[in-house]
């Protein structure tokens, strides 16, 4: 089979899933929703990378209990098999359409503002196809080479409104509407668990189960303390009713950080570095959605998927443009219920099917 | 001259030009003609020695064109006056002095009573040929490959062996200075053409006994002689089979120098990054040894091909780790930032300029507005224009030799840079963000990379001409994506950064200098303590 997983180590596996968890974290698909009734989203999703971190750990253990190395072990043991798969697919596939619709969204508001999304589209989705077509060993070390620019870039950017947060502006915290918090955190767990999923799905480049698990953990981890910082220093510079209306809180964090800082002018280095990130970040969902796809259905090659995968993501980003209010209600209500697709399926899972004996390369 | 004017005045007159006749058996070529040239096949010269001395001198003679390779010497002597011999050897390739000392000289002292009737071959062999090196070969195809060598093949009458004895001795250059891997602290010799003092260079740095030097061919018919260097136990098996297997995969003829070789084995043909470490120093040739990667040396090639390269290597210079830390730290940030000038400087540029001008002070941008104020071009062109002259600028100053290439170097720039700018046809701005990306380019020690950086940069100022620093962004990501996904010979590129790997030394901040007696990691050596 031409799966072009390859083999790659802890560190780059983590930087994979670092990289997917700030894209996936950071850019949220319905900033109205997240913000509309006060801030909690940090708080949020440091409970929902914890819920995530812990649902991976028992998938693992569940995996290396049936004698497997990735998700595929757990789903050929199940029944139902094409529906749990093409769930996580679809799961998958939201979580690759997600940063590029809110880069979009930046790019026609504050850059090329004369620019059509189609224009800007031509030079995103071709590009995430190819990197998907590439492969999990060439995803992962690219995501290795750009991780440090990554945490530079989030270090400068939050060293650089330090300047101008209140923390005032966190209040206030919706504790009185726990309903919202717990569906707000559902939400978060579906946008922490999607990088963590999609390690599951190509686990089998790691060396064995327990490289995969620590390097899921730790992706896990740093990639939440990322989040929760830029979500915390966001919430700091802007209050709530501020960011509910905002289409790209981030830009802005750092628009305002030149107009505090006028020689330091980088706020478009780093919108174009998180762009480049989160471009890798979905081009990794939509490979690790096509080699689910190719693992369930026997499919032998992945190329023919993730070009299909590739193309499905343009297609819903490109209906988002031309029939923006059905197509956004539709994502809108599949974003924000999306997280059931994602984790409901693997605890049922991890439940079901028979044991198998440990081997040596899964100890 | 008056055929010319006849030919020219007279249209009756039969086509007297040369005409290259057709040499195939069908005639007329194919209409895709190269699908049709098939494979060069020079059948192996087959047959042995014969009994009777004059058969093989006709023999000798046929093969080698004896009528036209009138530095064929064939000379006829006795054997203690006796039984009659012949000693053949090219002119030039070998020494006339220990033909004479050492064959003709003492066959004509042997005793004739000591000269048996049978196993004459052996006796010369054992007793009378004061040769050091000698080798009894009964096929014409091992006599015609030492002769041609420059050994000397003697041949008796009566016998179906012959003797092949090294009397080479052709004259070659004397190691000098390496010419483009230049230091101030590392050692001064550089690899010759001749492939035995090349590897003599070598033992002479790896003095153990386990470093293998394995002569072979270079695949085709031409012989060339190649050496696959490495130390036996320490380089990873599977890396050697594979580079073997390729080897023995060559057909063509064309392998007379380390660069078409590397094509030749190398997995990425259209890749502009090189795939194999060219280098002219032995003492970085042994120190890639040490680190358990495989050398390759071709007759005729003053370089040596060392496998397989990642990005640290080409960014690395022969004499880094001789420097002291600290210094060598700042020489290795320099030299990283020249190269990261080098690539994406012009591109960035131009994207701010075309795309994003608020990124720019004002102060700057009116300099910028200033100074194309005249110029007609318009920006991308002005800048892809000045880096395809600097370009022909180098290349030029490459090509001429000596002291005149340095001065088209710096006549080159410095005139053309000041024409061009009183006309109009560029601007100060954009010349000088050329002339940083050069300085940038030359900081990088390895000369194909530095070449190879030329079509990334290029192509990086079209992304920033199309879509600013959008272009930049997702023509970069893919450009390293690619770079990680290439291997050279089973080795990721991109190694020691992704995948992480141990190795010797930090690439950037130097630590202090390793101890460990172990090579790096990433080569998945046999043995991890040398």
């Amino acid at each position: 089979m031409n799966l072009r997983i390859g083999a790659f180590g802890r560190q780059e596996a983590m930087s994979a899933v670092w990289i997917c968890a700030f894209a996936s974290g950071c850019f949220a698909f319905d900033n109205r929703a997240l913000f509309w009734d006060g801030n909690a989203s940090y708080p949020e999703h440091a409970l929902a990378a914890a819920l995530a971190a812990l649902l991976f750990v028992c998938a693992v253990s569940a995996i290396r209990k049936r004698g497997g190395r990735d998700l595929s072990a757990l789903i050929g043991a199940s029944k139902g098999k094409a529906g749990i798969a093409a769930l996580l697919i679809l799961s998958l596939l939201l979580s690759a359409i997600q940063p590029q619709q809110q880069f979009l969204l930046t790019l026609t508001q504050y850059v090329f503002v004369d620019a059509k999304q189609v224009s800007i589209c031509f030079y995103l989705l071709p590009c995430i196809t190819l990197l998907s077509v590439l492969g999990a060993e060439t995803l992962v070390r690219t995501a290795r080479m750009l991780l440090p620019l990554l945490c530079l870039s989030v270090l400068a950017a939050l060293a650089l409104n330090c300047g101008q947060a209140r923390l005032s502006r966190l209040y206030p915290v919706p504790i009185g509407k726990p309903v919202k918090l717990l569906t707000d955190t559902a939400t978060a767990l579906h946008r922490a668990f999607s990088p963590l999923l999609a390690l599951l799905c190509i686990g089998v480049g790691t060396q064995n189960v327990r490289t995969l698990k620590s390097a899921g953990t730790l992706g896990a981890l740093f990639g939440a303390a990322t989040v929760v910082a830029m979500l915390f220093g966001l919430s700091c510079c802007f209050s709530y009713g501020m960011l509910s209306e905002m289409p790209a809180p981030f830009y802005r964090m750092l628009v305002e950080a030149r107009t505090e800082n006028p020689t330091l002018r980088f706020d478009r280095v780093t919108l174009f570095l998180w762009m480049a990130c989160s471009m890798l970040a979905s081009a990794i969902y939509v490979y690790a959605a096509g080699v689910l796809f190719c693992k369930t259905f026997g499919v032998r090659d992945i190329r023919p998927v993730a070009c299909l995968f590739g193309a499905i993501c343009a297609a819903a980003i490109l209906a988002l443009y031309y029939d923006s209010e059905p197509t956004m209600r539709v994502l809108k209500l599949l974003y924000r219920f999306g997280w059931t697709a994602a984790v409901v399926p693997l605890p049922l899972l991890c439940m079901t099917g028979k044991e198998r004996p440990l081997c040596g390369a899964c100890s | 001259m008056k055929h010319a004017i006849r030919n020219l005045l007279q249209f009756d007159l039969p086509y007297r030009q040369f005409e290259l006749k057709e040499t195939e058996p069908e005639g007329t070529p194919s209409f895709f003609a190269h699908k049709k040239a098939g494979k060069a096949r020079i059948a192996p010269i087959e047959g042995n020695l014969s009994a009777r001395l004059e058969t093989n001198r006709k023999t000798l003679l046929a093969l080698f064109h004896g009528e036209e390779n009138t530095d064929l010497i064939c000379t006829p002597f006795r054997i203690g006056m006796r039984v009659h011999a012949l000693a053949v050897s090219l002119n030039g390739m070998a020494d006339e002095t220990k033909i004479g000392d050492f064959i003709l000289r003492p066959c004509h002292k042997a005793q004739a009573e000591d000269v048996p009737k049978r196993g004459r071959i052996a006796y010369l062999a054992e007793s009378v040929l004061t040769t050091a090196e000698t080798e009894r070969k009964s096929d014409w195809q091992s006599v015609a490959d030492a002769v041609t060598e420059g050994r000397t093949a003697v041949l008796v009458d009566g016998e179906t062996e012959a003797i092949l004895c090294d009397t080479r001795g052709f004259v070659s250059r004397p190691v000098g200075a390496p010419q483009n891997e230049m230091t101030i602290l590392g050692p001064k010799e550089a690899f010759t053409e001749n492939i035995r003092t090349n590897v003599t260079l070598l033992r002479r740095i790896l003095k153990r006994p386990d470093f293998v030097c394995r002569f072979r061919d270079a695949g085709g018919t031409n012989r060339t002689k190649l050496v696959v260097a490495y130390l036996d136990g320490t380089v990873n098996p599977s890396l050697r089979a594979e580079v073997e297997r390729r080897l023995d995969r060559i057909r063509t003829n064309d392998t007379l120098s380390i660069g078409r070789i590397e094509q030749l084995i190398e997995d990425y043909t259209y890749l502009p990054m090189p795939q194999m470490l060219k280098t002219e120093r032995p003492d970085r040739a042994a120190r890639a040894i040490l680190d358990g990667r495989l050398v390759l040396l071709v007759e005729g090639c003053p370089l040596a091909g060392v496998l397989p390269i990642t990005l640290e290597a080409l960014m690395e210079s022969g004499e880094d780790a001789d420097m002291r830390q600290p210094v060598g730290t700042v020489v290795r940030v320099i030299r990283m930032l020249g190269a990261a000038l080098s690539i994406q400087l012009p591109a960035y540029f131009l994207a701010l300029a075309l795309h994003h001008p608020g990124q720019l002070s004002s102060e700057v941008l009116e300099t910028v507005i200033a100074s194309r104020a005249m110029v007609f071009l318009p920006l991308s062109v002005e800048m892809i224009f000045l880096l395809i002259v600097f370009q022909l600028v180098r290349e030029a100053g490459l090509r001429v030799p000596g002291a005149i290439g340095q001065a088209i170097g710096i006549i080159g720039g410095l005139l053309l840079g000041q024409a061009a700018v009183s006309a109009n046809i560029v601007s100060t701005v954009v010349l000088i963000i050329v002339a940083l990306t050069g300085l940038g380019n030359f900081a990088i020690p390895d000369y194909s990379a530095q070449v190879s950086i030329a079509y990334f940069r290029i192509l990086l100022c079209l992304a920033a001409t199309a879509g600013g620093l959008l272009g930049i962004a997702v023509t970069g990501l893919c450009m390293g994506a690619l770079l990680c996904s290439v291997k050279s010979f089973g080795v990721p590129f991109l190694t020691p950064f992704a995948p992480v790997a141990k190795r010797s030394g930090r690439m950037i901040v130097r630590g202090k200098l390793n101890n460990r007696a172990a090579p790096s990691d990433w080569s998945n050596p046999e043995r991890r303590r040398v």
